[in-house]
């Protein structure tokens, strides 16, 4: 993660400058948006998004954070905006009728749809979005309180709430599976 | 929390680690030419600036009026100058026209792809 240390109240950060970074960060959103909502299609169009309204705002952009962590931030609002506007949950659930299209590219690319994986996909989207910040990224409760609007404690207990969750379906396959091995 | 379900905590955020780190190998991603990415923020940048003035012209032409004509309250209106009327329709006609074009805009707008 880069940080950067323009500031653009300070010093304005000129187009070509803004334009590397942006193209530097650009697969860092994208990866973070594509953990988030489980779908390429929808990844790359809030990727796109994404990086349209960080050139809006970023005279808002203080140099205070890493601009990798403004661009999660803006990355994050908006997506919960689709979702709270459930615009974004309809074109979501076309997908998962087309039994988890998400699933089958990934095997089609090459890599392992493990449980876990099955396991994060069934998961809300509102509850992964604090487990990848937190477990992934490493912010803290705080933190991701603040990109999410919400108190810290409600972030603390969602992160807790998943992980047993997860403990609970993937813990007892992952007990079978070593139970059938031995 | 007891040791075994630490453990088992840990295990299982090594574990997600490890499936996202999977994800980001599978799908690999290439940014366009930086040439795109200037042009984007050139172009972005000037639709932001152009619609600042456009906001400031709205504002004042709506704003314009409304002040003078509460400075001029309870003035004998006879006294006022053609020019002072001229200006005030003017002012008034372009925040209509630009108002106007604002929301056509709006009503043409694509809608994106969570509209």
């Amino acid at each position: 993660m880069v940080r950067s240390g323009k500031n653009s109240r300070a010093g304005r950060i000129t187009d070509a400058e803004l334009a590397n970074l942006l193209r530097e960060h650009y697969a860092f959103v994208f990866h973070y948006l594509l953990k988030i909502t489980m779908d390429r299609s929808v990844a790359e169009d809030m990727t796109q998004e994404t990086m349209i309204r960080a050139i809006e705002k970023i005279d808002r952009y203080d140099g205070s954070s890493k601009f990798s962590t403004w661009l999660i931030t803006i990355g994050t609002r908006l997506f919960l905006d689709a979702v709270r506007r459930r615009k974004l949950e309809t074109a979501i659930l076309k997908e998962e009728a087309r039994m988890s299209a998400f699933q089958w590219e990934t095997v089609s690319r090459g890599a392992e749809w493990t449980e876990l994986m099955a396991c994060l996909e069934k998961m809300g989207r509102e509850e992964r979005m604090p487990l990848v910040l937190k477990h992934y990224y490493g912010f803290t409760y705080e933190e991701i309180g603040e990109m999410m609007a919400l108190p810290a404690g409600t972030v603390k207990s969602r992160i807790h709430h998943s992980i047993r969750k997860i403990r609970e379906e993937w813990g007892d396959d992952d007990e079978t599976r070593q139970g059938k091995r031995g | 929390m007891t040791r075994p379900g630490r453990e088992n905590e840990d295990k299982i955020k090594q574990a997600l680690k490890q499936a996202w780190d999977d994800l980001e190998t599978a799908y690999p991603i290439a940014p366009a030419q930086p040439e795109v990415w200037s042009a984007l923020v050139r172009e972005r940048r000037k639709n932001a600036r152009r619609k600042l003035w456009r906001d400031l012209i709205v504002l004042w032409s709506v704003a314009l009026p409304v002040i003078t004509g509460m400075l001029l309250l309870g003035r004998d209106f006879s006294e006022l100058s053609v020019i002072f009327w001229k200006f005030q329709a003017l002012s008034s006609g372009i925040g209509i026209l630009v108002l106007l074009s604002e929301i056509r805009k709006k009503r043409n707008k694509e809608p994106t792809a969570y509209e």
